[in-house]
């Protein structure tokens, strides 16, 4: 296989990428229309970052799945799509706008169109477990892997700790890696652009969502480093959901947590020190006159053992009136959960396969209650909401 | 005019260029039903020529439904395209060509985009060569502010500067020098030639950097001279590109053998 250039070297010495014999048939049409397609996507994306080749990847993991997103154009491509295109690896689906099994507040047009959407990407050959925690649901992948995903804090937590691969794939971009089973090799897929920009010191105690919250909205699309703190599994999703959502960040380090935490160099970095006091200003942005009409937990989706805690905090206490309780998780963990899920739901609705950002929250509430980062980020412009954050304990005075 | 930019969808196609000046988030600011960018600008086969997208990574969809709808560009010229641009182009098969400098493009202008080969090829538009020679001194920099005799560019900021006719551009430079400040010079460097759309021409400009010693005596292709420090052509009115010619001139200077 001699590498083939796409085509002569334009003048400024970018474009540099090579394709092999059998990359460059694929772009051709030789596997057909789709992959030629797919093919051509992702070498405009390689040309776009200066990368050199195309990387096999593990798994892909596709954004562009809830239809109050996707509207009619994003469904009449995949439908279209589908007719022309297999995925080759592992690939997982995004949260849906809706519950698959049960049907909630969507309205009955939005649950056919989201049904139909579904059944494409199933044509696709894409596994249908819809969740922004694939990690939590059977794809676990491994240090040093490369991936092509694209919910954010999914490729947080991959990146930060798994020490897995991947940049921050737009939808069509994962589709299109997960049809020929490789993505461009530029950005995180290299260990140099791994590197930390920026030391974040964390004195006292500050809760994760506000803490991530806060440095996302501070260092846009750098690396960040924390000291100081040292989370557990659950807490770092917390963490990397909310800075991937008021920032860009697709990485992170956590000194002495974290995998490859040590494999820089960070004495010359700038650092900041962050305390409780910094974090009264968001603090007093996340608060509502308005008494919240609904709780909602689960961003990113809880894991087996946030259900178990959640169901704990709740055995024995009486529902009073109050909010409407909403909590998201995948399929998979809300199957092998199925005692406590059951305690929860004298008190709400445990919900998977969609969250309270990508559903149609809108249209039966105005002001959500939550103790996550990330949909404290994301409900406002998303979901039309006034947000309240509040910590889990408090969240659970409300209605118990 | 042919411009050399990156292939990023195949794709050839002509049309008629419909062009704005801000970044373009496809979800919010393109209406997919009527093919209006921030509520005026009609796309609908046209070349739709902008900087960069931005915004949701849906956009991608949306330029697909533009397609679908029949609402949208023939072809796509950007500046510099990013991820959500390049994927709806490449999923709606509409030719788009980057790293093209759209200052060059004018709302209305015949366009031919070859979207394999990343070339744009401006139609009905003259080339016109011109030399710029900028005259140094220690740390300043002559200016001249051109007359109402010169039949271009009456009351801009320029630098020695005049058309090429039949000689090669340095000799140009070394006899427009002499018609215009009659000063002694030395070269220090040439730079790469500069663009620069006005009207129905685009100039390609042949930047030169001279040294030169004592003052100026005028002709009268311009009115007064000024001693100004380099960076101060950004803040002058000047003729097109005047910065980006003495940048190429000063780049050349310090970066030669």
């Amino acid at each position: 296989m001699s590498p083939v250039q796409v085509r002569p070297a334009a003048l400024f010495g970018f474009d540099l990428m090579h394709l092999t014999k059998e990359e460059e048939n694929i772009l051709e049409g030789e596997k057909g229309e789709g992959p030629a397609k797919a093919m051509e996507l992702l070498v405009a994306i390689g040309k776009i970052y200066d990368a050199d080749r195309l990387i096999p990847i593990e798994s892909a993991q596709i954004a562009g799945v809830s239809y109050k997103t996707m509207g009619d154009a994003g469904l009449e491509f995949v439908q279209d799509f589908a007719e022309k295109a297999q995925v080759k690896v592992k690939a997982m689906l995004n949260p849906a706008g809706m519950d698959l099994n049960h049907k909630n507040y969507e309205s009955d047009e939005f649950r056919s169109k989201q049904i139909e959407l579904i059944k494409a990407y199933r044509e696709l050959g894409i596994e249908v477990s819809c969740t922004c925690t694939p990690y939590l649901a059977g794809n676990r992948p491994s240090i040093g892997t490369h991936l092509a995903w694209s919910e954010s804090s999914a490729v947080s937590f991959a990146n930060s700790v798994l020490g897995a691969r991947t940049n921050r794939e737009g939808g069509p971009s994962a589709l299109m890696a997960a049809v020929i089973g490789k993505t461009p090799n530029y950005g995180l897929h290299i260990k140099e652009n791994r590197r930390p920009d920026i030391v974040y010191d964390v004195e006292g105690d500050i809760p994760l969502s506000l803490l991530g919250y806060l440095v996302g909205r501070e260092t846009s699309d750098e690396i960040p480093y924390f000291k100081d703190i040292s989370p557990r599994e659950d807490g770092l999703k917390t963490l990397g959901a909310a800075m991937a959502a008021t920032g860009s960040v697709a990485m992170y380090h956590v000194e002495g947590v974290t995998p490859e935490y040590d494999d820089f160099d960070i004495g010359h970095l700038e650092k900041v020190e962050i305390g409780p006091e910094d974090i009264e200003e968001i603090k007093e942005e996340l608060k509502s006159k308005k008494e919240p009409d609904v709780i909602v937990i689960g961003c990113p989706h809880l894991s087996r053992p946030e259900i178990f805690e959640l169901a704990d905090k709740l055995e024995g206490r009486e529902r009073k009136n109050g909010p409407d309780l909403l909590v998201y998780t995948s399929r998979k963990v809300m199957e092998e959960s199925k005692e406590a899920v059951r305690k929860i739901e004298k008190f709400g609705s445990v919900v998977s396969d969609t969250c309270m950002v990508v559903s149609p929250l809108e249209d039966k509430y105005e002001v959500a209650a939550t103790d996550s980062g990330k949909a404290a980020a994301y409900l406002p412009k998303l979901a039309n909401q006034k947000v309240i954050y509040a910590d889990m304990d408090t969240l659970l005075e409300m209605i118990a | 005019m042919i411009l050399s930019g990156r292939a990023i969808s195949t794709g050839e196609v002509r049309g008629t260029v419909a062009k704005v000046d801000d970044r373009v988030s496809f979800l919010g600011d393109v209406d997919p039903e009527t093919g209006l960018v921030f509520g005026e600008k009609k796309i609908k086969d046209s070349i739709f020529v902008f900087p960069e997208g931005k915004g949701s990574t849906v956009g991608s969809y949306v330029i697909y439904q533009l397609k679908k709808n029949g609402t949208g560009p023939k072809g796509i010229i950007n500046r510099k395209t990013e991820t959500i641009v390049a994927s709806g182009a490449i999923i709606s098969d509409i030719p788009l060509v980057d790293d093209i400098d759209i200052d060059l493009i004018e709302d209305g202008d015949m366009v031919h985009i070859d979207g394999a080969k990343g070339e744009v090829d401006i139609l009905d538009v003259d080339v016109v060569d011109v030399v710029t020679a900028f005259l140094v001194r220690d740390d300043s920099l002559l200016l001249f502010k051109r007359s109402d005799d010169v039949r271009t560019f009456k009351g801009k900021w320029a630098g020695v500067s005049g058309y090429l006719e039949k000689n090669d551009p340095l000799q140009q430079a070394k006899i427009e020098i002499n018609e215009e400040t009659d000063l002694e010079s030395e070269l220090l460097a040439e730079g790469e030639t500069v663009l620069a759309r006005s009207g129905k021409n685009i100039w390609r400009v042949h930047p030169y950097l001279f040294s030169v010693e004592g003052e100026p005596e005028l002709d009268r292709e311009n009115e007064k001279y000024e001693w100004v420090r380099p960076e101060k052509i950004k803040s002058r009115d000047t003729v097109p590109k005047l910065w980006e010619a003495y940048e190429s001139a000063r780049w050349s200077y310090e970066n030669q053998d």
